[in-house]
């Protein structure tokens, strides 16, 4: 079954949430208009995925429920892959476990990592990719997350958990859109990857994705990104085009408009500047199902 | 031992056990706890365990208890749901039997959009002590059966190894069903093409209407033999797309079986109405294996998404019982999906 045989509508009782399943106000009625999780249908028929991909996404969902998951459509280089987060605020007392999700999917995927579900870990991630949803290749990692006391904003660590042990990889650091706009800017501009000095902040801080509901700036390896939550489709559809996306997944968000036109999006983009010039290492745009 | 009576009851987690308190309940909504057990843990786990196979005896029983339970939230000034009101009493009248039965839901999707307040009970005759007959027409009867179909059905009775009661609610149609299934011994089902297995008495207690069904199984028909039955039920003009969906159900459930296996059944009524049931069970379908198709019949008849979206989200991992569709005599057309 092809993913746009597998579309899905709004009822009455959807939820709004965005990609920390925070919920939003909706700015217009969304029954019978997309899911979002149609992009992720339209986007793994675009890239032709293994028909297991949709069967992950079901034994997922089917585990823990439904609107429980994050997607994350990414766009590296001239390939899609994707990535699933999962978010439970109650941290030790927590239901939706690194554990929980494995089991789930261990039938479909062969699972490496072995959590530790005695961390106070308030969310965790797995990758997709063309070859974890044909059983080429197992599960090797899960990106597992962290509060980070001390910040003087919303913040996380994110640690990667494989078999062979668990590595630092990133921080995370949430402003809100409305009223801290300048201190995202200032995170921005204080990195050993972005100089504020040679280029304008707003080639980070993009003028058309700032009307947003929250901004955050990560701090990575090698590099830096920034995420704009709460934007209308609209601007998603600029995203797309700005970041290059394949003519198929940017048309279709333009095509499907009307039927988007309920949902909040989250979008993101990693980067370092390389040469006097911003590098955009890849991108992602977010939904939940 | 001395026998207590307890309508109510809470249970709470102590230390190392759980506490389960008794009562009655009195006017105005308040219990009186009048005993207190105390449990361990793996005492109590057992309990449920041994709870559950009664239970499940008074299954439909329960089922018609929680039905109250939902219409208790119905606002106050609201019109009575005489609807759910007769479900609830057919689902108590079957659970007064007290003997098992199936439970088999189904929903219609047709230009009068979506019909999902319809369900099948079914019983096997002999399960039933005592004159199987009086009793199962003493449902029917409790629910307004019209003379003449319970002449019919009282002269027919003896056909029935097993009796489907069934319900359906619609805006301006509350209809009740009683049908009578035959064995069909297998010399019978080499010999007869086709051959009569259940005879449905239907009556409507808001219209008072009333037909009598006669569903013919065609038994042994391999996929082009159901294929050319279908095209008689969609013919005259029939929607070419209704066709197309039901020839798609068809390859869906003979991918998985061959067609053989599946029973295809006509149904016959004096009203001019054709139309098909596909029994899929053996092809071991979940309802959302349909969905392709559960689109193309939303799309076809115009119903909104959302409400199919919101049924389908609570049944889509349900066995995917039958496929059934036809056209009424006025030429519209209409397909009733079952599972459980």
């Amino acid at each position: 079954m092809r993913g746009a045989e597998r579309f899905e509508y709004s009822t009455g009782q959807d939820p709004a949430l965005n990609y920390c399943l925070w919920s939003y106000t909706r700015a217009t009625p969304a029954e019978d208009k997309f899911r979002s999780v149609n992009l992720l249908y339209q986007s793994f028929d675009y890239a032709g995925i293994d028909a297991r991909a949709f069967d992950i996404v079901e034994a997922i969902r089917e585990a823990i429920g439904p609107f429980r998951t994050v997607f994350g459509i990414k766009f590296i280089g001239d390939r899609l892959a994707w990535e699933f987060y999962f978010y439970d605020y109650q941290r030790r007392s927590r239901e939706v476990s690194i554990t929980r999700v494995l089991d789930a999917i261990r039938p479909l995927v062969r699972c490496e990592p072995r959590p530790t579900e005695s961390l106070p870990y308030f969310m965790f991630s797995l990758d997709l990719d063309h070859e974890l949803a044909a059983g080429r290749r197992a599960l090797d990692v899960v990106h597992m997350y962290v509060g980070n006391p001390g910040s003087a904003v919303s913040s996380g660590i994110a640690y990667a958990v494989r078999g062979s042990g668990t590595t630092l990889e990133n921080f995370y650091f949430f402003f809100d859109g409305a009223t801290q706009r300048a201190e995202a800017a200032g995170k921005i501009c204080s990195s050993a990857y972005f100089d504020d000095t040679r280029l304008p902040v707003e080639e980070v801080l993009v003028p058309e994705l700032s009307r947003c509901q929250t901004i955050c700036v990560a701090n990575k390896q090698t590099h830096d990104c920034v995420y704009f939550s709460g934007v209308d489709v609209a601007q998603l559809s600029f995203f797309l085009e700005r970041l290059r996306y394949p003519q198929a997944i940017a048309g279709f968000v333009q095509e499907q408009r009307s039927r988007l036109d309920h949902l909040l999006f989250d979008v993101g983009f990693d980067y370092r500047m390389e040469g006097g010039r911003l590098k955009v290492l890849k991108s992602g745009y977010y939904g939940v199902f | 031992m001395q026998g207590t009576p307890a309508d109510a009851f809470r249970a709470l987690i102590e230390r190392e056990g759980i506490v389960v308190e008794f009562g009655q309940g009195a006017d105005g909504g308040a219990v009186a706890l009048s005993h207190r057990v105390t449990l361990p843990l793996d005492t109590a786990k057992r309990l449920v365990l041994a709870l559950n196979e009664p239970l499940a005896r008074h299954a439909a029983r329960l089922r018609a208890a929680e039905d109250a339970a939902a219409r208790g939230h119905t606002p106050v000034n609201a019109p009575p749901d005489q609807a759910g009101a007769k479900a609830a009493q057919l689902m108590r009248l079957v659970g007064e039997l007290d003997v098992p039965n199936q439970h088999e839901r189904s929903f219609r999707l047709s230009a009068d959009g979506l019909l999902a307040n319809r369900f099948l009970l079914t019983v096997n005759s002999r399960d039933i002590r005592g004159d199987a007959r009086a009793r199962a027409l003493a449902i029917g009867a409790e629910l307004g059966m019209p003379d003449a179909l319970r002449r019919a059905a009282q002269e027919k009775f003896g056909m029935a190894a097993a009796l489907h009661f069934g319900f359906e609610g619609g805006p301006g149609s509350i209809i009740c069903k009683l049908y009578l299934e035959r064995a069909i011994p297998p010399e019978e089902a080499a010999r007869a093409k086709p051959v009569l297995l259940h005879l449905a008495f239907k009556w409507d207690l808001v219209t008072a209407a009333e037909v009598i069904s006669e569903y013919l199984w065609y038994p042994g028909l391999d996929a082009a033999g159901i294929e050319t039955r279908l095209a008689q039920v969609y013919v005259d003009g029939a929607p070419a797309e209704s066709f197309a969906i039901a020839k798609a159900a068809l390859a869906l459930a003979g991918a998985r079986i061959p067609a053989e296996r599946l029973q295809y059944l006509e149904v016959q009524e004096a009203n001019g109405r054709r139309s098909f049931d596909l029994n899929v069970y053996d092809a071991a379908l979940q309802v959302k294996d349909l969905l392709p198709l559960l689109h193309r019949m939303r799309e076809h008849y115009g119903v909104p998404p959302g409400r199919v979206q919101a049924l389908y989200d609570q049944i889509k991992a349900q066995a995917l019982g039958h496929v059934a569709g036809g056209v009424h005599r006025n030429g519209r057309d209409f397909f009733n999906i079952y599972f459980r």
